[in-house]
């Protein structure tokens, strides 16, 4: 068994030999569950550190939430917010993305959402989700423990 | 019953992570929501404005108003029902007809 060991590959014009576009993929998962009564945003629990290799590189973020309404007498609905540190990189509107059809209801389900990220950094940085629930309105994440919500962040080489 | 209902039924907001068993979950997993700063973020109070024995008074308060809710609802159902038969119709009849 021969080991080769270089430090840089080219092509026969010298220019840079293409290794992917994938820089680096991180994941996180929660099962914690959260019973969130208010509009106002909270932490879900998911957030991943990143450190791009290049400040040219995008982020390619994708999530999946978890959510149970268990609401009573009004439609009950979610949003959420994806921050890079104190950044909205995405925030829900007034229009809140995941509601129920009917009042009362009691569904349950797995709602995701993909952002491309261009945060024009090598430091360190850190991608949070949070929520927020329409009106007040009772919904549930990660029901009992059982259910899973996830964070993947892939880095985009340019 | 989920312990929230309670919060809710006390005039508060919450984000509680975690389940909720004793007063030490109480400390660390409730959080009561004070307001929203100007980005619509979460601010927690740091002392709660409610406890943890006053919130399960309240729980099991609701639980048993459930209850009582369920048994007067049966009771409504009974007396119907009773009020049909005596009216000539059958149990088949009131059945079909009204899901009794």
């Amino acid at each position: 068994m021969s080991i080769l060991k270089v430090n840089t590959i080219q092509k026969k014009d010298g220019s840079a030999f293409p290794l992917g576009k994938i820089g680096q993929v991180l994941h996180t998962t929660t099962t914690t569950q959260l019973a969130l009564t208010s509009s106002a945003y909270t932490d879900l629990g998911l957030e991943q550190a990143i450190t791009p290799s290049s400040t040219s590189s995008k982020i390619l973020i994708f999530t999946n939430i978890h959510s149970q309404y268990q609401d009573s007498g009004q439609n009950a609905a979610y949003t959420m917010k994806m921050l890079r540190g104190a950044t909205q990189v995405y925030t829900g509107g007034q229009l809140y993305e995941i509601t129920s059809e009917t009042a009362n209801a009691t569904g349950q389900q797995k709602d995701s959402w993909t952002f491309l990220d261009s945060p024009s950094t090598t430091s360190s940085t850190t991608y949070k989700v949070q929520v927020s629930t329409f009106n007040n309105s009772d919904v549930t994440f990660q029901r009992g423990g059982f259910f899973q919500s996830e964070l993947l962040l892939m880095e985009i080489l340019a | 019953m989920h312990i929230y209902k309670a919060i809710k039924a006390l005039g508060y907001q919450c984000a509680i992570y975690g389940s909720v068993n004793n007063q030490q979950d109480w400390d660390k997993n409730v959080n009561i929501i004070k307001q929203a700063d100007e980005n619509g973020n979460a601010i927690f109070y740091d002392i709660k404005p409610i406890t943890y024995e006053e919130t399960i008074n309240k729980l099991n308060e609701l639980i048993a108003q459930e209850e009582q809710d369920k048994i007067d609802k049966e009771a409504r159902i009974a007396s119907a029902k009773a009020k049909l038969e005596a009216l000539g119709l059958t149990t088949e009849e009131i059945k079909d007809t009204f899901g009794l």
